[in-house]
Protein backbone atom coordinates (compact mmCIF):
# COMPACT_ATOMS: atom_id res chain seq x y z
CA UNK A 1 0.00 0.00 0.00
CA UNK A 2 3.00 1.84 0.46
CA UNK A 3 4.03 1.35 -2.89
CA UNK A 4 0.90 2.59 -4.49
CA UNK A 5 1.35 6.14 -2.53
CA UNK A 6 5.04 6.47 -3.85
CA UNK A 7 3.73 5.76 -7.20
CA UNK A 8 0.93 8.28 -6.01
CA UNK A 9 3.56 11.36 -4.92
CA UNK A 10 6.04 10.11 -8.38
CA UNK A 11 3.11 10.89 -10.35
CA UNK A 12 2.15 13.99 -8.71
CA UNK A 13 6.01 15.17 -8.84
CA UNK A 14 5.58 14.63 -12.64
CA UNK A 15 2.84 16.86 -13.46
CA UNK A 16 4.11 19.28 -11.35
CA UNK A 17 7.60 19.75 -13.00
CA UNK A 18 5.88 18.76 -16.70
CA UNK A 19 8.01 18.19 -20.09
CA UNK A 20 10.61 21.10 -20.45
CA UNK A 21 8.70 22.11 -23.76
CA UNK A 22 5.29 22.59 -21.76
CA UNK A 23 7.29 24.79 -19.43
CA UNK A 24 8.71 26.71 -21.84
CA UNK A 25 5.69 27.25 -23.63
CA UNK A 26 3.79 28.68 -20.24
CA UNK A 27 6.65 30.96 -19.95
CA UNK A 28 6.12 32.26 -23.43
CA UNK A 29 2.52 32.26 -22.98
CA UNK A 30 3.31 34.90 -20.29
CA UNK A 31 5.71 36.82 -21.70
CA UNK A 32 4.53 37.23 -25.46
CA UNK A 33 0.33 37.70 -24.01
CA UNK A 34 1.22 40.63 -22.00
CA UNK A 35 3.82 41.97 -24.96
CA UNK A 36 1.24 41.73 -27.59
CA UNK A 37 -0.95 43.70 -25.61
CA UNK A 38 1.55 46.38 -24.86
CA UNK A 39 2.40 46.13 -29.14
CA UNK A 40 -1.54 46.64 -29.41
CA UNK A 41 -1.60 49.52 -27.23
CA UNK A 42 0.96 51.53 -29.05
CA UNK A 43 -1.29 51.16 -31.94
CA UNK A 44 -3.81 52.66 -30.51
CA UNK A 45 -1.97 55.12 -29.32
CA UNK A 46 -0.79 56.42 -32.98
CA UNK A 47 -4.05 55.57 -34.60
CA UNK A 48 -5.64 57.79 -31.88
CA UNK A 49 -3.44 60.87 -32.30
CA UNK A 50 -4.19 60.06 -36.37
CA UNK A 51 -7.84 60.04 -35.93
CA UNK A 52 -7.95 63.08 -33.93
CA UNK A 53 -5.02 64.83 -35.31
CA UNK A 54 -3.73 65.57 -31.21
CA UNK A 55 -1.39 68.07 -31.02
CA UNK A 56 1.88 66.83 -28.68
CA UNK A 57 1.03 68.68 -26.14
CA UNK A 58 -1.80 66.82 -25.49
CA UNK A 59 -0.71 63.32 -26.66
CA UNK A 60 3.04 63.31 -28.02
CA UNK A 61 3.63 60.22 -30.26
CA UNK A 62 5.38 56.93 -28.35
CA UNK A 63 8.25 57.57 -30.69
CA UNK A 64 8.60 61.37 -28.85
CA UNK A 65 8.43 59.75 -25.78
CA UNK A 66 10.58 56.93 -26.51
CA UNK A 67 13.43 59.98 -27.65
CA UNK A 68 12.49 61.95 -24.10
CA UNK A 69 12.95 58.85 -22.17
CA UNK A 70 16.56 57.89 -24.16
CA UNK A 71 17.61 61.77 -24.00
CA UNK A 72 17.49 61.63 -19.97
CA UNK A 73 18.70 58.15 -19.24
CA UNK A 74 21.20 58.34 -16.70
CA UNK A 75 19.55 61.58 -15.15
CA UNK A 76 16.41 59.79 -13.91
CA UNK A 77 18.50 57.50 -11.33
CA UNK A 78 18.56 60.39 -8.42
CA UNK A 79 15.07 60.81 -9.07
CA UNK A 80 14.39 57.05 -9.01
CA UNK A 81 16.52 56.89 -5.90
CA UNK A 82 14.38 59.40 -4.25
CA UNK A 83 10.96 57.88 -4.76
CA UNK A 84 12.18 54.18 -4.08
CA UNK A 85 13.38 55.40 -0.94
CA UNK A 86 9.69 56.92 -0.35
CA UNK A 87 8.19 53.96 -1.36
CA UNK A 88 9.90 51.57 0.65
CA UNK A 89 9.62 53.68 3.96
CA UNK A 90 5.54 54.67 3.32
CA UNK A 91 5.27 50.65 2.51
CA UNK A 92 7.33 49.68 5.73
CA UNK A 93 5.33 51.80 7.86
CA UNK A 94 2.22 51.30 5.90
CA UNK A 95 3.28 47.56 7.11
CA UNK A 96 4.30 48.24 10.66
CA UNK A 97 0.53 50.03 11.41
CA UNK A 98 -1.29 47.91 9.08
CA UNK A 99 0.05 44.39 10.99
CA UNK A 100 -1.16 45.16 14.30
CA UNK A 101 -4.82 46.89 13.16
CA UNK A 102 -5.26 43.51 11.19
CA UNK A 103 -4.36 41.54 14.20
CA UNK A 104 -6.58 43.81 16.56
CA UNK A 105 -9.34 44.09 13.97
CA UNK A 106 -9.36 40.08 13.66
CA UNK A 107 -9.14 39.21 17.52
CA UNK A 108 -12.17 41.30 19.15
CA UNK A 109 -15.19 42.55 18.00
CA UNK A 110 -15.16 45.54 19.51
CA UNK A 111 -12.17 45.87 17.77
CA UNK A 112 -13.58 45.44 14.80
CA UNK A 113 -16.81 47.46 15.24
CA UNK A 114 -15.42 50.44 15.98
CA UNK A 115 -12.06 51.10 13.79
CA UNK A 116 -13.29 49.54 10.83
CA UNK A 117 -15.81 52.58 9.44
CA UNK A 118 -12.91 54.68 10.52
CA UNK A 119 -10.25 53.03 8.32
CA UNK A 120 -13.33 52.68 5.83
CA UNK A 121 -13.20 56.64 5.69
CA UNK A 122 -9.86 57.63 5.54
CA UNK A 123 -9.37 56.06 2.68
CA UNK A 124 -12.22 58.43 1.56
CA UNK A 125 -10.19 61.42 2.45
CA UNK A 126 -8.89 62.50 -1.41
CA UNK A 127 -5.01 62.77 -0.32
CA UNK A 128 -4.31 65.61 -2.76
CA UNK A 129 -5.86 67.80 0.15
CA UNK A 130 -4.00 66.47 3.06
CA UNK A 131 -0.20 66.70 0.85
CA UNK A 132 -0.65 70.51 1.48
CA UNK A 133 -0.67 70.88 4.87
CA UNK A 134 1.57 67.79 5.43
CA UNK A 135 4.07 69.59 3.58
CA UNK A 136 3.59 72.72 5.64
CA UNK A 137 3.80 70.91 8.62
CA UNK A 138 6.87 68.88 7.64
CA UNK A 139 8.71 71.41 5.12
CA UNK A 140 11.97 69.36 4.82
CA UNK A 141 12.71 66.21 3.96
CA UNK A 142 10.71 63.63 3.05
CA UNK A 143 8.42 63.07 5.75
CA UNK A 144 5.43 64.26 3.33
CA UNK A 145 5.70 61.22 0.85
CA UNK A 146 6.52 58.62 3.03
CA UNK A 147 3.62 59.60 5.21
CA UNK A 148 0.72 59.69 1.67
CA UNK A 149 2.31 56.53 0.86
CA UNK A 150 2.00 55.00 4.45
CA UNK A 151 -1.64 56.23 3.81
CA UNK A 152 -2.02 54.60 1.13
CA UNK A 153 -0.23 51.43 1.98
CA UNK A 154 -2.06 50.50 5.33
CA UNK A 155 -5.28 49.81 4.21
CA UNK A 156 -5.15 46.95 2.00
CA UNK A 157 -2.66 45.41 4.08
CA UNK A 158 -5.75 45.93 7.16
CA UNK A 159 -8.40 44.55 4.96
CA UNK A 160 -6.77 41.39 3.61
CA UNK A 161 -4.80 39.97 6.61
CA UNK A 162 -7.69 40.85 8.70
CA UNK A 163 -9.84 38.74 6.47
CA UNK A 164 -6.79 35.94 6.01
CA UNK A 165 -6.25 35.77 10.38
CA UNK A 166 -10.15 35.12 10.62
CA UNK A 167 -10.72 33.08 7.84
CA UNK A 168 -8.35 30.29 9.30
CA UNK A 169 -9.69 27.13 8.79
CA UNK A 170 -11.02 25.46 12.29
CA UNK A 171 -10.18 22.35 11.58
CA UNK A 172 -6.56 23.06 11.37
CA UNK A 173 -6.68 24.49 15.26
CA UNK A 174 -8.60 21.68 16.80
CA UNK A 175 -5.61 19.35 17.31
CA UNK A 176 -3.36 21.88 18.78
CA UNK A 177 -5.97 23.23 20.86
CA UNK A 178 -6.99 20.26 22.34
CA UNK A 179 -3.44 19.28 23.21
CA UNK A 180 -3.51 22.76 25.16
CA UNK A 181 -2.00 25.52 22.88
CA UNK A 182 -2.53 28.98 24.50
CA UNK A 183 -4.03 31.27 22.35
CA UNK A 184 -0.79 33.17 21.70
CA UNK A 185 0.82 29.70 20.29
CA UNK A 186 -2.11 29.20 17.90
CA UNK A 187 -1.85 32.76 16.84
CA UNK A 188 2.19 32.15 16.58
CA UNK A 189 1.89 28.03 15.12
CA UNK A 190 -1.13 28.79 12.97
CA UNK A 191 -3.10 31.95 12.31
CA UNK A 192 -0.12 33.68 11.61
CA UNK A 193 1.05 31.63 8.80
CA UNK A 194 -2.01 30.61 7.45
CA UNK A 195 -2.75 34.20 7.16
CA UNK A 196 0.54 35.28 5.16
CA UNK A 197 -0.87 34.60 1.67
CA UNK A 198 -3.43 37.17 2.48
CA UNK A 199 -0.94 39.17 3.78
CA UNK A 200 1.00 38.98 0.44
CA UNK A 201 -2.19 39.87 -1.57
CA UNK A 202 -2.18 42.52 0.36
CA UNK A 203 1.26 44.01 0.53
CA UNK A 204 0.92 43.55 -3.42
CA UNK A 205 -1.57 46.05 -3.53
CA UNK A 206 0.26 48.17 -1.16
CA UNK A 207 3.28 49.10 -3.03
CA UNK A 208 1.07 49.67 -5.93
CA UNK A 209 -0.92 51.84 -4.08
CA UNK A 210 2.31 53.00 -2.38
CA UNK A 211 3.67 54.43 -5.69
CA UNK A 212 0.94 56.35 -6.61
CA UNK A 213 1.22 57.75 -2.70
CA UNK A 214 4.77 59.01 -3.13
CA UNK A 215 4.15 60.61 -6.47
CA UNK A 216 1.32 62.43 -4.97
CA UNK A 217 3.16 63.82 -2.23
CA UNK A 218 6.55 64.57 -4.41
CA UNK A 219 4.02 66.65 -7.09
CA UNK A 220 2.80 68.75 -4.01
CA UNK A 221 5.22 69.22 -2.11
CA UNK A 222 8.35 67.49 -3.39
CA UNK A 223 11.88 68.86 -4.25
CA UNK A 224 13.34 66.00 -5.83
CA UNK A 225 11.96 62.60 -7.17
CA UNK A 226 9.78 61.18 -10.20
CA UNK A 227 6.59 63.02 -8.96
CA UNK A 228 8.29 66.38 -8.64
CA UNK A 229 9.73 66.14 -12.09
CA UNK A 230 6.53 65.15 -13.59
CA UNK A 231 5.02 68.77 -12.68
CA UNK A 232 8.25 70.18 -13.32
CA UNK A 233 7.52 68.82 -16.54
CA UNK A 234 3.57 69.39 -17.08
CA UNK A 235 4.58 73.49 -15.76
CA UNK A 236 7.01 73.90 -18.69
CA UNK A 237 4.83 71.79 -21.34
CA UNK A 238 7.54 69.01 -21.47
CA UNK A 239 4.57 66.70 -22.33
CA UNK A 240 6.57 64.31 -24.18
CA UNK A 241 9.34 64.27 -20.95
CA UNK A 242 6.64 63.49 -18.64
CA UNK A 243 5.24 60.98 -20.50
CA UNK A 244 8.61 59.70 -20.30
CA UNK A 245 8.95 60.21 -16.75
CA UNK A 246 5.17 57.79 -16.30
CA UNK A 247 7.09 55.64 -18.06
CA UNK A 248 9.82 55.44 -15.84
CA UNK A 249 7.62 55.23 -12.86
CA UNK A 250 5.98 52.38 -14.81
CA UNK A 251 8.79 50.38 -14.39
CA UNK A 252 9.78 51.10 -11.08
CA UNK A 253 5.98 50.53 -9.86
CA UNK A 254 6.15 46.99 -12.12
CA UNK A 255 9.77 45.95 -10.29
CA UNK A 256 9.06 47.15 -6.67
CA UNK A 257 5.52 44.54 -7.32
CA UNK A 258 7.51 41.46 -8.96
CA UNK A 259 10.29 42.13 -5.79
CA UNK A 260 6.91 41.33 -3.80
CA UNK A 261 6.26 38.44 -5.81
CA UNK A 262 9.25 36.96 -6.03
CA UNK A 263 9.36 37.35 -1.66
CA UNK A 264 5.94 35.36 -1.77
CA UNK A 265 7.67 32.76 -4.30
CA UNK A 266 10.44 32.58 -2.01
CA UNK A 267 9.27 32.75 1.42
CA UNK A 268 5.91 30.55 0.88
CA UNK A 269 6.69 27.56 -0.64
CA UNK A 270 4.08 25.65 0.26
CA UNK A 271 1.56 28.52 -1.62
CA UNK A 272 3.17 28.15 -5.21
CA UNK A 273 1.07 26.28 -7.35
CA UNK A 274 3.21 25.26 -9.62
CA UNK A 275 6.91 25.35 -8.92
CA UNK A 276 8.88 25.00 -12.67
CA UNK A 277 6.46 27.84 -13.51
CA UNK A 278 8.05 31.35 -12.75
CA UNK A 279 5.65 33.05 -15.00
CA UNK A 280 3.48 33.03 -11.84
CA UNK A 281 5.46 36.27 -10.68
CA UNK A 282 3.78 38.18 -13.00
CA UNK A 283 0.19 36.82 -12.48
CA UNK A 284 0.40 38.11 -8.68
CA UNK A 285 -1.68 34.56 -7.46
CA UNK B 1 -38.97 25.67 21.19
CA UNK B 2 -37.59 24.18 24.64
CA UNK B 3 -33.56 23.23 23.69
CA UNK B 4 -33.60 19.40 22.90
CA UNK B 5 -31.04 17.82 25.00
CA UNK B 6 -28.02 16.14 22.56
CA UNK B 7 -26.52 13.80 25.27
CA UNK B 8 -28.38 11.66 28.39
CA UNK B 9 -25.93 10.37 31.15
CA UNK B 10 -23.22 9.12 29.07
CA UNK B 11 -20.66 7.06 31.11
CA UNK B 12 -17.81 5.68 29.08
CA UNK B 13 -14.27 3.63 30.15
CA UNK B 14 -11.20 3.05 28.36
CA UNK B 15 -8.60 1.07 29.70
CA UNK B 16 -5.13 1.49 28.67
CA UNK B 17 -3.88 0.17 25.47
CA UNK B 18 -7.71 -0.20 24.07
CA UNK B 19 -9.14 0.64 21.46
CA UNK B 20 -12.75 1.57 22.05
CA UNK B 21 -15.43 2.08 18.83
CA UNK B 22 -18.48 4.81 19.92
CA UNK B 23 -21.01 4.06 17.09
CA UNK B 24 -24.71 5.43 16.52
CA UNK B 25 -26.76 6.40 13.70
CA UNK B 26 -25.97 10.09 12.78
CA UNK B 27 -27.02 12.96 15.16
CA UNK B 28 -26.81 10.92 18.16
CA UNK B 29 -24.59 13.10 19.58
CA UNK B 30 -21.02 10.80 19.14
CA UNK B 31 -18.72 13.55 17.86
CA UNK B 32 -20.11 15.97 20.29
CA UNK B 33 -19.35 13.78 23.24
CA UNK B 34 -15.75 13.07 22.38
CA UNK B 35 -15.47 17.17 21.77
CA UNK B 36 -17.01 17.49 25.42
CA UNK B 37 -14.49 15.05 26.62
CA UNK B 38 -11.38 16.73 25.06
CA UNK B 39 -12.99 20.21 26.45
CA UNK B 40 -13.25 21.04 22.95
CA UNK B 41 -17.06 22.15 24.06
CA UNK B 42 -18.49 23.23 27.08
CA UNK B 43 -22.20 21.27 28.26
CA UNK B 44 -25.01 24.04 28.04
CA UNK B 45 -26.04 22.07 31.25
CA UNK B 46 -24.65 19.40 33.46
CA UNK B 47 -21.17 17.80 33.96
CA UNK B 48 -18.57 16.18 32.99
CA UNK B 49 -16.18 14.43 35.03
CA UNK B 50 -13.30 12.46 33.71
CA UNK B 51 -11.51 10.58 36.75
CA UNK B 52 -7.98 12.01 37.58
CA UNK B 53 -8.19 14.85 35.56
CA UNK B 54 -8.60 19.00 36.24
CA UNK B 55 -11.76 21.07 34.74
CA UNK B 56 -10.38 21.38 31.77
CA UNK B 57 -9.61 18.81 29.94
CA UNK B 58 -6.86 20.42 27.42
CA UNK B 59 -3.93 18.76 27.16
CA UNK B 60 -4.80 15.65 28.77
CA UNK B 61 -6.00 14.03 25.63
CA UNK B 62 -5.45 14.48 21.76
CA UNK B 63 -7.43 14.71 19.15
CA UNK B 64 -7.99 14.13 15.79
CA UNK B 65 -10.52 15.71 13.57
CA UNK B 66 -12.23 14.61 10.53
CA UNK B 67 -9.67 16.12 8.29
CA UNK B 68 -5.84 14.82 8.49
CA UNK B 69 -5.78 18.85 9.10
CA UNK B 70 -2.20 18.90 8.59
CA UNK B 71 -0.34 22.71 8.29
CA UNK B 72 0.82 23.12 4.69
CA UNK B 73 3.43 25.04 5.31
CA UNK B 74 5.07 22.50 7.76
CA UNK B 75 6.51 19.33 6.37
CA UNK B 76 5.10 15.70 7.05
CA UNK B 77 8.28 15.83 9.76
CA UNK B 78 7.06 19.12 11.52
CA UNK B 79 3.79 18.57 11.27
CA UNK B 80 4.68 15.00 13.08
CA UNK B 81 6.38 16.94 15.85
CA UNK B 82 3.87 19.30 16.08
CA UNK B 83 1.53 18.18 19.04
CA UNK B 84 5.01 17.36 20.95
CA UNK B 85 6.17 20.58 20.45
CA UNK B 86 2.96 21.96 22.03
CA UNK B 87 3.28 19.67 24.92
CA UNK B 88 6.50 21.37 25.83
CA UNK B 89 9.23 19.03 24.17
CA UNK B 90 12.05 20.77 22.81
CA UNK B 91 11.84 21.25 19.00
CA UNK B 92 15.34 19.04 18.40
CA UNK B 93 13.86 16.40 20.52
CA UNK B 94 10.31 16.53 19.01
CA UNK B 95 11.94 15.83 15.72
CA UNK B 96 14.27 13.42 17.30
CA UNK B 97 11.17 11.49 18.40
CA UNK B 98 8.67 12.33 15.16
CA UNK B 99 11.75 11.10 12.41
CA UNK B 100 12.12 7.97 14.61
CA UNK B 101 8.25 7.29 14.46
CA UNK B 102 7.80 8.07 10.81
CA UNK B 103 10.74 5.75 9.91
CA UNK B 104 9.32 3.09 12.12
CA UNK B 105 6.31 3.28 9.89
CA UNK B 106 7.75 3.54 6.66
CA UNK B 107 7.26 7.11 6.10
CA UNK B 108 10.75 8.00 6.74
CA UNK B 109 11.39 9.03 2.77
CA UNK B 110 8.54 11.11 2.73
CA UNK B 111 9.58 13.49 6.24
CA UNK B 112 10.91 16.31 4.45
CA UNK B 113 7.67 16.26 1.89
CA UNK B 114 4.85 19.05 2.64
CA UNK B 115 1.47 17.99 2.90
CA UNK B 116 0.42 19.02 -0.66
CA UNK B 117 2.58 17.00 -1.86
CA UNK B 118 1.59 13.86 -0.31
CA UNK B 119 -1.57 11.50 -1.18
CA UNK B 120 -4.53 11.37 1.12
CA UNK B 121 -3.52 8.25 2.78
CA UNK B 122 -0.19 9.43 3.90
CA UNK B 123 -1.70 12.56 4.84
CA UNK B 124 -3.82 10.38 7.29
CA UNK B 125 -1.12 8.26 8.32
CA UNK B 126 1.37 11.30 9.05
CA UNK B 127 -1.93 12.80 11.22
CA UNK B 128 -2.42 9.37 13.63
CA UNK B 129 1.55 9.06 13.70
CA UNK B 130 1.26 12.97 15.01
CA UNK B 131 -1.37 12.12 17.47
CA UNK B 132 -0.13 8.99 19.11
CA UNK B 133 3.42 10.36 19.26
CA UNK B 134 2.35 12.57 23.22
CA UNK B 135 1.90 9.50 25.60
CA UNK B 136 -2.02 10.21 25.99
CA UNK B 137 -5.12 9.07 25.11
CA UNK B 138 -6.05 9.12 21.77
CA UNK B 139 -9.51 10.61 20.40
CA UNK B 140 -10.73 10.30 16.99
CA UNK B 141 -13.79 11.69 15.31
CA UNK B 142 -14.42 9.40 12.15
CA UNK B 143 -11.02 9.65 11.30
CA UNK B 144 -11.08 7.90 7.73
CA UNK B 145 -14.54 9.55 6.35
CA UNK B 146 -13.39 10.83 4.07
CA UNK B 147 -11.16 7.78 2.17
CA UNK B 148 -12.33 5.45 -0.56
CA UNK B 149 -12.58 2.45 0.35
CA UNK B 150 -9.48 0.35 -0.22
CA UNK B 151 -7.76 3.22 1.16
CA UNK B 152 -9.80 3.24 4.03
CA UNK B 153 -9.12 -0.46 4.61
CA UNK B 154 -5.48 -0.17 4.52
CA UNK B 155 -5.00 2.70 6.88
CA UNK B 156 -6.95 0.69 9.54
CA UNK B 157 -4.34 -1.88 9.17
CA UNK B 158 -1.74 0.44 9.92
CA UNK B 159 -3.68 2.06 12.51
CA UNK B 160 -3.34 -1.65 13.92
CA UNK B 161 -0.16 -1.66 13.31
CA UNK B 162 0.63 1.79 14.78
CA UNK B 163 -0.84 0.81 17.94
CA UNK B 164 0.94 -1.80 18.75
CA UNK B 165 4.09 0.04 18.29
CA UNK B 166 2.24 3.23 20.28
CA UNK B 167 0.22 1.53 22.19
CA UNK B 168 -2.36 4.19 23.29
CA UNK B 169 -6.09 4.26 25.19
CA UNK B 170 -8.03 5.30 21.86
CA UNK B 171 -11.63 6.09 21.64
CA UNK B 172 -12.86 5.98 18.24
CA UNK B 173 -15.87 7.63 16.92
CA UNK B 174 -17.58 6.33 13.28
CA UNK B 175 -20.76 5.29 12.32
CA UNK B 176 -19.00 2.35 10.04
CA UNK B 177 -19.83 -0.67 11.89
CA UNK B 178 -17.48 -2.61 9.99
CA UNK B 179 -14.50 0.23 11.34
CA UNK B 180 -15.56 -0.82 14.59
CA UNK B 181 -15.66 -4.27 14.56
CA UNK B 182 -12.14 -4.23 12.86
CA UNK B 183 -10.26 -1.92 15.16
CA UNK B 184 -11.88 -2.36 18.17
CA UNK B 185 -11.81 -4.37 21.96
CA UNK B 186 -15.33 -3.02 22.71
CA UNK B 187 -17.93 -0.57 21.08
CA UNK B 188 -20.34 1.19 22.76
CA UNK B 189 -23.90 1.99 21.07
CA UNK B 190 -25.51 4.99 21.32
CA UNK B 191 -29.41 5.63 20.58
CA UNK B 192 -30.57 8.41 18.67
CA UNK B 193 -31.21 12.14 20.31
CA UNK B 194 -30.81 12.18 23.12
CA UNK B 195 -27.84 10.28 22.62
CA UNK B 196 -27.44 7.67 25.67
CA UNK B 197 -25.18 4.62 25.61
CA UNK B 198 -27.66 1.76 25.13
CA UNK B 199 -25.73 -1.16 24.82
CA UNK B 200 -21.76 -2.03 24.88
CA UNK B 201 -20.09 -5.03 22.27
CA UNK B 202 -17.11 -6.57 23.40
CA UNK B 203 -15.27 -7.89 20.02
CA UNK B 204 -13.17 -10.83 20.84
CA UNK B 205 -11.08 -11.15 17.66
CA UNK B 206 -7.92 -11.38 19.45
CA UNK B 207 -4.98 -9.13 18.81
CA UNK B 208 -2.84 -8.87 17.19
CA UNK B 209 -5.28 -8.52 14.11
CA UNK B 210 -4.79 -8.52 10.22
CA UNK B 211 -7.04 -7.86 7.60
CA UNK B 212 -7.77 -11.41 7.02
CA UNK B 213 -9.65 -11.15 10.15
CA UNK B 214 -12.46 -9.79 8.52
CA UNK B 215 -13.53 -12.68 6.49
CA UNK B 216 -13.92 -14.84 9.90
CA UNK B 217 -17.47 -15.77 10.91
CA UNK B 218 -16.38 -14.24 14.28
CA UNK B 219 -16.77 -10.81 12.05
CA UNK B 220 -19.59 -11.20 10.61
CA UNK B 221 -21.21 -12.42 14.08
CA UNK B 222 -20.05 -9.84 16.23
CA UNK B 223 -20.77 -7.28 13.21
CA UNK B 224 -24.31 -8.53 13.06
CA UNK B 225 -24.65 -8.10 16.79
CA UNK B 226 -23.68 -4.77 16.73
CA UNK B 227 -26.04 -3.86 13.63
CA UNK B 228 -28.80 -5.37 15.79
CA UNK B 229 -28.33 -3.39 18.44
CA UNK B 230 -27.99 -0.14 16.65
CA UNK B 231 -31.28 -0.95 14.95
CA UNK B 232 -32.45 -1.65 18.23
CA UNK B 233 -31.81 1.48 19.53
CA UNK B 234 -33.37 3.04 16.54
CA UNK B 235 -36.72 1.68 17.59
CA UNK B 236 -36.51 -1.05 14.93
CA UNK B 237 -35.45 -4.38 14.11
CA UNK B 238 -33.39 -5.74 11.66
CA UNK B 239 -35.30 -6.04 8.70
Amino acid sequence: MIARDVGRTAAATRRRTGPRLAVALRIGRRVLLPASVLVGCVLLWYLLILALSLPSYILPTPLQVLRALVARRWAYLPDVWTTTREIVAGFALGLAVGLPLAVAISRTRTFRDSLYPLLISTQMVPLFALAAPLTILFSYGQMTQILVAALYAFFPIVVTTADGLSRVDPDLIVPIRAAGASEWRIFRSIRMPAALPALFSGSKLAVTFAVGGAVIGEWIGGQSGLGYWMRFQNDSLDISGMYATVVVLTLLGVTLFGIVSLAEYVLLPWHRRSRADLGNLWRGT
Amino acid sequence: MAPVPALDRLTLSVREREIVGLVGPSGCGKSTALKLVASLAEPTGGAIFVPGSKRSRLGAFTFMPQGDSLLPWRSALDNASLLLEVHGAPRATARRQAREALESVGLGEFAAQLPSELSGGMRRRVALVRSFLPELPVLLDEPFGALDAITRLDIQGWLLRLHERLPRAILLVTHDVDEAVYLADRVYVMSPRPGRVIHEVSIDLGRPRSEDVIGSSEFAAARAALLREIRRGMGREAA
